[in-house]
């Protein structure tokens, strides 16, 4: 667990063009500690999808490597960069992170099952239950249907369900921007908390520049991006 | 996982996948049903009549005399002639022959007018004979032995008496009601047309007719039981005659006789040939059948991609969430098909069961007016085949909107643009 933290996030020479040339996204280098707590700047347009995409395994760049624990998944093919998102990332987007018609707990447990995880079933749950409680939710809501949960209820599971997997990276986009200025403080120290634990590097995207005192470095995404220029 | 998925899925959209469902399992009961009908039908024809060499009727078409001398549909244009008749059964080929005689019914079954020689000689399926399950064969005036179902419809017992309706409707308004008749015994069931025909004597068939014209008793030509008895009651005529020969050999030229028979117009059919007449009649009926339950099937298939394939718009942040959790794009188009196979699954079990439901509920009806067996569905030979076609076109059907949801989700990756 503590070998595959020890690299924490190195991108570098990434370039990255949709066909036809529609936009590109280069960037030449960025690098996180393990356990690091990065903000990064961007605003709609900014090429913002392409780079969670690309960081994420779901799009591969053309060029460049993508470092993750020790691990460029630019090197791996499709297949093994989505099971290893399963295994070693988490990601939690700005609203509707959950599958309504599941359970909180299989919500929770969804990347477990993609990577194939070996963990016994009973362990899985112990897990899950320190999270629930970590994340101050109500264990009595863990089989509910997801839908029936508010919204910020529902961001602390999917909160959950990206560090079940005690992830090497953690892939925040926006998700408090459904939430009210207090709750938005307070979820954000909440997963800050939460992803120390598993000594997760954190990667927070956003537009809104006020939430940047939170985190140990900033980056803005155009700057990063070099000449990227949006579509 | 994958199974839960798909189920919780369905689920959470019941109302579409219900209605799909739902006619899906129309367009299998449809499918199942047609084709079932078709084979039953069939094996019933074909076990009807067994062992006779050639039926004789009056000059008309085979599949016609075929009818309605085995059948009993329809009703014959004419009669033979006892004299040629009588010829006929003397002739030095023929080894049996039994004589027909429609006209009568009691409570909607048919009643026929025979000779003892149907006990002996008549063979239906592979060569059996009637046999009693109680009682015995008619041998005086006015007793009758009763097919299975119409003892079974009417509870009749031997000894019991009845009356004997003119014509063949299901309602009589003309009874023989001065004649009635003794239950003498009761065959087993035959599964054949047999089973809904009441067997009596060709003589008792004329007593009750004396003094009979154009449907009706006439005042003062009647005659009471009793007296009939000492009457002539040598048939004037019959409907139609099975007939043995004592070489198979010979068929061809005795039939090729009777149809060049010069005192009246006859004909003579080979069961055989005139059933097969009979499919390729029926045949163009049956595809037509067949082709529209298929079309049926194709549109409620069609249905179900639709469903499926509206589905995705708002399954959109489904996949991507499943995508954001490490879900390989093949997982996705692997999950819509597995939805496409529950669904059909589902749909041919159900219109399985729906069809062994209402042929156990509609067999009764079907026999009594139609004179149709009808078997339960049950597990067929050729079913486990038909499911396996069904649910590879279910599968090609779903391969549309899988496609489409993995082709969606490799395009929107873990954002989704609304």
């Amino acid at each position: 667990m503590q070998q595959k933290n020890s690299h924490g996030v190195k991108i570098s020479n990434l370039s990255f063009s949709w066909p036809g040339g529609a936009f590109a996204l280069e960037i030449d280098q960025l690098q996180l500690q393990p356990g690091e707590r990065a903000f990064i700047y961007g605003p709609s347009g900014s090429g913002k999808t392409t780079f969670l995409n690309l960081v994420s395994g779901v799009l591969a760049p053309q060029r460049g490597t993508i470092e993750i624990g020790g691990q460029d998944i630019c090197q791996l093919s499709g297949a093994r960069r989505d099971r290893f998102r399963a295994a070693h990332m988490g990601v939690i987007f700005q609203q509707l992170n959950l599958i309504p018609f599941l359970s909180v707990h299989d919500n929770i447990r969804l990347p477990l099952v993609f990577s194939r995880d070996k963990t016994p079933g009973s362990d899985i749950d112990i897990r899950i239950e320190q999270l629930v409680k970590q994340l101050q939710l109500d264990l009595s809501l863990l089989y509910r249907r997801a839908d029936q949960l508010s919204v910020g209820q529902q961001q602390r599971v999917a909160l959950a369900r990206s560090l079940v997997n005690r992830p090497a990276l953690l892939i925040a986009d926006e998700p408090t921007s459904a939430l009210d200025q207090d709750s938005r403080d307070a979820f954000i120290n909440l997963m800050n908390q939460t992803a120390a634990e598993s000594n997760s590097t954190v990667l927070f995207v956003s537009h809104d520049r006020s939430l940047q005192s939170h985190f140990q470095q900033s980056f803005d995404i155009a700057e990063l991006a070099g000449q990227g220029v949006a579509s | 996982m994958m199974t839960r998925l798909a189920l919780r899925s369905l689920a959470n959209r019941r109302v579409t996948a219900l209605l799909t469902l739902l006619s899906l399992t129309i367009s299998i009961l449809l499918l199942l049903g047609v084709d079932h009908l078709r084979q039953q039908a069939r094996d019933n024809f074909a076990q009807a009549v067994s062992g006779t060499d050639l039926i004789v009727g009056a000059r008309t078409g085979p599949v016609n005399l075929l009818l309605y001398s085995v059948f009993h549909i329809g009703n014959p244009n004419n009669n033979i002639s006892w004299d040629s008749w009588q010829q006929l059964e003397n002739s030095r080929d023929v080894a049996w022959a039994i004589p027909i005689s429609l006209g009568d019914s009691h409570a909607g079954f048919r009643v026929i007018g025979t000779s003892t020689a149907m006990f002996e000689h008549f063979r239906y399926s592979r060569e059996r004979a009637l046999e009693f399950s109680q009682g015995e064969a008619f041998d005086d005036l006015y007793q009758v032995v009763l097919g299975a179902r119409v003892a079974e419809a009417l509870s009749y017992q031997p000894g019991d008496e009845i009356v004997i309706s003119h014509g063949t409707g299901a309602v009589s308004f003309a009874d023989h009601d001065d004649k009635p008749f003794t239950v003498t015994g009761i065959l087993r069931p035959t599964g054949t047309p047999m089973d809904k025909s009441l067997l009596t004597s060709l003589e008792s068939i004329e007593a009750i007719h004396i003094g009979w014209q154009q449907g009706s008793l006439v005042p003062g030509l009647g005659a009471s039981a009793e007296a009939t008895r000492q009457m002539d009651l040598q048939p004037q005529s019959i409907t139609a005659g099975f007939i043995g020969l004592n070489s198979r050999m010979a068929t061809f030229g005795v039939q090729r006789m009777i149809n060049d028979y010069p005192g009246e117009a006859l004909s003579a059919i080979l069961p055989g040939v005139a059933l097969s007449e009979l499919w390729s009649t029926l045949g163009n009926f049956e595809n037509l059948l067949r082709i529209l339950s298929m079309l049926v099937l194709l549109a409620a298939l069609m249905g179900m991609a639709t469903m499926l394939l509206a589905s995705l718009n708002e399954r959109r942040r489904e996949l991507a969430i499943l995508r954001a959790v490490g879900a390989r794009p093949w997982y996705l188009l692997l999950l819509i098909q597995l939805e496409a196979l529950m669904i059909s699954l589902a749909a041919f079990l159900l219109g399985w069961l729906l069809l062994n439901a209402s042929i156990q509920i509609l067999e009764p009806w079907l026999v009594n007016r139609w004179g149709v067996f009808i078997e339960p569905l049950g597990a067929q030979a050729g079913l486990l085949g038909k499911l396996g076609l069904f649910l590879g076109s279910a599968l090609l059907a779903g391969l549309l909107p899988a496609l489409a949801a993995y082709r969606k989700s490799l395009a929107d990756g873990l954002v989704v643009k609304t």
